[in-house]
């Protein structure tokens, strides 16, 4: 035994060492937040998932926040690898119809879903950039679990170097993509008609156009809800133009907002007050209101448009202490007619949840660190989306 | 009994063992004759699976070598079969470790007879007291069959002196040896059985005493004729 | 498995004396590194506060604060790192080459060893293993001192808080010390079945001389290629398989590869070895 000392002393060495390592890590409770509830009605945050990045220096971790705690993302490396690649909103998808999700991109965009089916949309120029572009549909019939598809060859001398879905909705019996092309340094806004019973391409309208060469250069931005699947009545865009004088300074040109309405196709150029206009990059169309939202060391005022009514109704306003940090933006997610909102208040961060049709807070909480010592360090939590994890 | 029964093996274009058979006797020395590189110290690999054969059969008391067969017999080659960091006793303790038939007792009085220093470390002797060493590493093993390469290639008078006087004692009396040699003359007295070989082929097997009785001729003389010189 | 193990420590004890070196100037090196680091880092903080008359915390708005990794990716850290990987990298093809060349022919002694063959594979194996084991476990206990090292020269002020578990976010440092206990299983099995397919090679090298490096080559790609083959045969079908089912494939194919390295190596023990 005395001569077999050295292969133990390294064979515990590993063992003790690498043992307590992955022991500790398990174990290590300062890295843990919770949600203190300060009023309102706790049973709005009973499902919901908060997905967050905890960071502090060079350190990043991902974190999921809810009402029993936080969990360490990368904890479960089962659960990491399930959903690594896929989005919460895709997990309950794969769950239900697992064969039709194969192989499928999960950019929420090219879905459209209703209660009877599951369309999903898609662009791929197989030659490569600049080749000609097949869209492929593929459709699930929810209620008797079938699918099809088809492909439509776009027009030839349709070249692009790729295409970005936006949107997928139905309108009038059609399939209607919205979509950002791109080539060289043209960009397009299209909105595809696609007839499904005659399997083709109906209509390919450019809705804008713009072009950039370096010093003078051009965005289009839409401001919908990115996560939304289901039909929306309205889409807000804005083309901008401007011109980059120096140092990464830009002076605009020209900045014009555009609503298109999806059921009768038209559009309409719409006009922000000017007080408004620093905030615009932050605008959330939701349903058939336009919200701008502006942040303040008071709280945040909703600037709310009423689309149908034409006009601007009273904003709603949330009071609150808010520590304005240039690092750490307020994390505002609309939703389903609530306004969930993220910001940092001077022990941790707030947590609010709003009623976008009352103006009514239902719910205030703080997001703050298990660890009392923690409380005081310098850290950030960016939050990356509030899910509702109800279905 | 050490059987080689046919055993062909080619390395490249060269047919370096060509249908070769021989046995090798319980209590008896067999000696392979042979030039430099008609295959004895191949042959010698072969039989204890250090070199693969093409075809043929090797049986050592009518089994093919398993893993049991290296506590029944030994190779002693011509260099050490050791670490040369290694001091003697260091080398002893490990034949110890992994050999049952390891005799620790019979491995003292061989080192005392070729008055060698346990102690010293194997790298710094010299190449007559190295075969002295390796010679003990296969003597110190209750083995039924030992064979050895050129056991006296190298070393000077009086170490091979002391290394013949190991072969007429009773260490070897009851054991299977094959040996193989150019020195003929030096062990000529010694050895049972001769296999002279050429071109990896046995030319002609026989008994030592046998031929001297019969015929009134030595090895030398029966390779002579055999080899044509 | 008696044999297994006085092979194991027989190849452990071979490799020591080096192995103690190598611990040596590892530990040497990032110890000097992290006295050296704090203290330049705090003479440019002393000379920057002196010059423009700042304070503690005024000189952390301006400048940030230190942060661990700098010291984590200087050249005193990193180097002994490096130059031991590469050691232990030589070490694979050179614990086989060792008993065939030089003055030694210790692989005869090996080979008629009364045990099967194989279990001097899984012993040099076993030992490559133990052996970056070794240093990783050194290494969690050294960046433990080092923490201390660091602290007792730059105040903690001035400092960005860091977690010791944190280690893993750190650059590269993932793969050594992956966030779960699965993924390191996972991470270094990954490795072990890279040393046993190159075992095999080299073992194939032995049996068959100049041709056996085309053989050997030709077997390591081929096993490469077995390897990647899930994730190549999932990219070719569009992602077809989601997540977990690649990684089930992977597994599987992995243990195949293993085993297959190992059969092969057996084989070529037992019946097709030179010395």
């Amino acid at each position: 035994m005395k001569k077999y000392w050295k292969t133990i002393l390294i064979s515990l060495i590993i063992v003790t060492t690498i043992g307590s390592y992955y022991i500790q890590q398990v174990m290590a409770k300062d890295l843990s937040f919770k949600i203190e509830t300060t009023s309102g009605n706790k049973g709005e945050i009973d499902n919901l998932i908060i997905h967050a990045t905890y960071q502090s220096g060079d350190i990043y971790r991902s974190l999921d926040i809810s009402k029993d705690g936080s969990t360490n993302q990368s904890e479960s490396f089962i659960r990491e690898l399930k959903e690594r690649y896929y989005p919460v909103m895709f997990q309950k998808y794969i769950q239900e119809h697992r064969k039709f999700m194969r192989g499928k991109e999960a950019n929420p965009g090219q879905y459209f879903e209703d209660e009877d089916r599951l369309i999903y949309t898609t662009f791929s120029n197989k030659e490569g950039q600049g080749g000609p572009f097949t869209l492929q549909i593929d459709i699930l019939d929810k209620k008797i679990n079938e699918s099809s598809s088809f492909k439509i060859n776009m027009p030839d001398q349709v070249r692009y170097d790729w295409i970005n879905e936006i949107d997928v909705y139905v309108v009038n019996g059609k399939i209607k993509i919205l979509a950002t092309s791109y080539l060289n340094n043209e960009e397009e806004l299209h909105l595809y008609t696609v007839d499904e019973y005659k399997k083709e391409l109906e209509q390919d309208s450019i809705i804008a156009k713009i072009e950039s060469d370096g010093v003078n250069s051009a965005s289009i931005d839409i401001f919908n809800d990115y996560e939304k699947i289901q039909n929306e009545d309205y889409f807000l865009y804005m083309v901008e133009k401007y011109k980059y004088i120096e140092d990464d300074e830009r002076e605009i040109i020209s900045s014009q907002m555009y609503l298109y309405n999806n059921r009768n196709n038209e559009v309409k150029e719409w006009t922000i007050p000017d007080e408004l206009k620093p905030y615009r990059k932050l605008m959330i169309l939701q349903g058939t209101d336009i919200f701008i939202p502006v942040r303040s060391t008071n709280g945040l005022v909703l600037n709310r448009y009423n689309i149908e009514k034409n006009q601007w109704e009273e904003p709603i306003s949330f009071k609150y202490p808010s520590i304005a940090n240039a690092k750490e933006k307020p994390s505002i997610q609309i939703t389903d007619g609530k306004l969930y909102l993220v910001d940092r208040v001077s022990d941790g961060h707030l947590f609010l949840i709003g009623d976008l049709r009352t103006g009514e807070s239902l719910y205030e909480g703080k997001i703050i660190s298990e660890n009392k010592e923690n409380r005081d360090a310098d850290y950030s939590l960016f939050i990356k989306q509030i899910y509702n994890n109800t279905h | 009994m050490i059987e080689v029964k046919n055993v062909e093996k080619k390395y490249g274009r060269k047919r370096v063992l060509n249908s070769l058979s021989f046995t090798a006797e319980k209590g008896e020395i067999t000696c392979l004759i042979g030039i430099n590189g008609v295959g004895k110290t191949t042959i010698m690999k072969a039989i204890m699976a250090l070199t693969p054969i093409n075809s043929g059969e090797i049986l050592i008391d009518g089994e093919k070598i398993r893993k049991e067969s290296y506590e029944k017999v030994t190779f002693i080659p011509d260099t050490i079969t050791m670490l040369p960091q290694m001091k003697i006793c260091d080398a002893f303790a490990f034949m110890a470790d992994f050999y049952k038939n390891w005799n620790p007792q019979r491995a003292e009085e061989l080192l005392q007879f070729f008055k060698l220093d346990p102690t010293e470390r194997i790298a710094n002797l010299s190449k007559g007291n190295m075969a002295k060493v390796n010679m003990i590493l296969g003597l110190a093993l209750d083995v039924d069959y030992l064979l050895m390469d050129e056991p006296f290639s190298g070393i000077d008078i009086f170490s091979r002196e002391q290394i013949a006087e190991v072969f007429t004692s009773h260490l070897i009396e009851d054991r299977g040896v094959i040996i193989t040699t150019h020195e003929i003359s030096d062990i000529e007295h010694l050895i049972d059985r001769a296999v002279l070989i050429d071109n990896g082929k046995v030319l002609k097997e026989f008994s030592v005493e046998e031929v001297r009785e019969k015929d009134g001729k030595s090895v030398v003389d029966v390779m002579r004729e055999v080899y044509g010189r | 498995m008696k044999n297994y193990l006085k092979l194991l420590n027989f190849e452990v004890n071979r490799f020591f004396k080096l192995y103690l070196t190598l611990i040596g100037l590892i530990i040497v090196s990032q110890f000097i590194g992290a006295v050296v680091v704090s203290k330049g880092y705090m003479n440019d903080v002393d000379q920057v506060m002196y010059k423009k008359q700042l304070s503690m915390s005024q000189y952390t708005e301006d400048y940030g604060l230190f942060s661990f990794d700098q010291f984590v990716g200087s050249e005193w850290f990193l180097l002994p790192i490096f130059f031991s990987i590469a050691v232990l990298m030589i070490y694979v093809f050179f614990i086989w080459y060792r008993d065939w060349f030089g003055k030694n022919t210790f692989i005869y002694r090996l080979l008629m060893l009364p045990t099967e063959r194989i279990t001097i594979y899984f012993s040099k194996l076993t030992t490559i293993m133990l052996l970056v084991l070794g240093l990783v476990a050194l290494q969690i206990v050294l960046i433990s001192i080092e923490i201390q090292i660091v602290n007792s020269i730059i105040p903690t002020d001035l400092q960005s808080h860091f977690l010791f578990y944190d280690f893993y976010s750190l650059r590269m440092w993932g793969w050594l010390y992956p966030n779960t206990f699965t993924e390191f299983i996972l991470i270094y099995g990954v490795g072990l079945i890279f040393v046993a397919v190159l075992f095999t090679a080299i073992l194939i090298e032995r049996s068959y001389g100049l041709k056996g490096i085309f053989i050997a080559i030709v077997y390591g790609m081929l096993s490469f290629g077995v390897f990647i083959a899930p994730l190549l045969v999932n990219r070719l079908l569009n992602g077809y398989f989601y997540t977990l089912e690649v990684f089930l494939m992977e597994l599987v194919i992995s243990i195949i590869v293993l085993v297959s390295a190992i059969w092969i190596a057996n084989y070529l023990l037992k019946y097709k070895i030179r010395v």
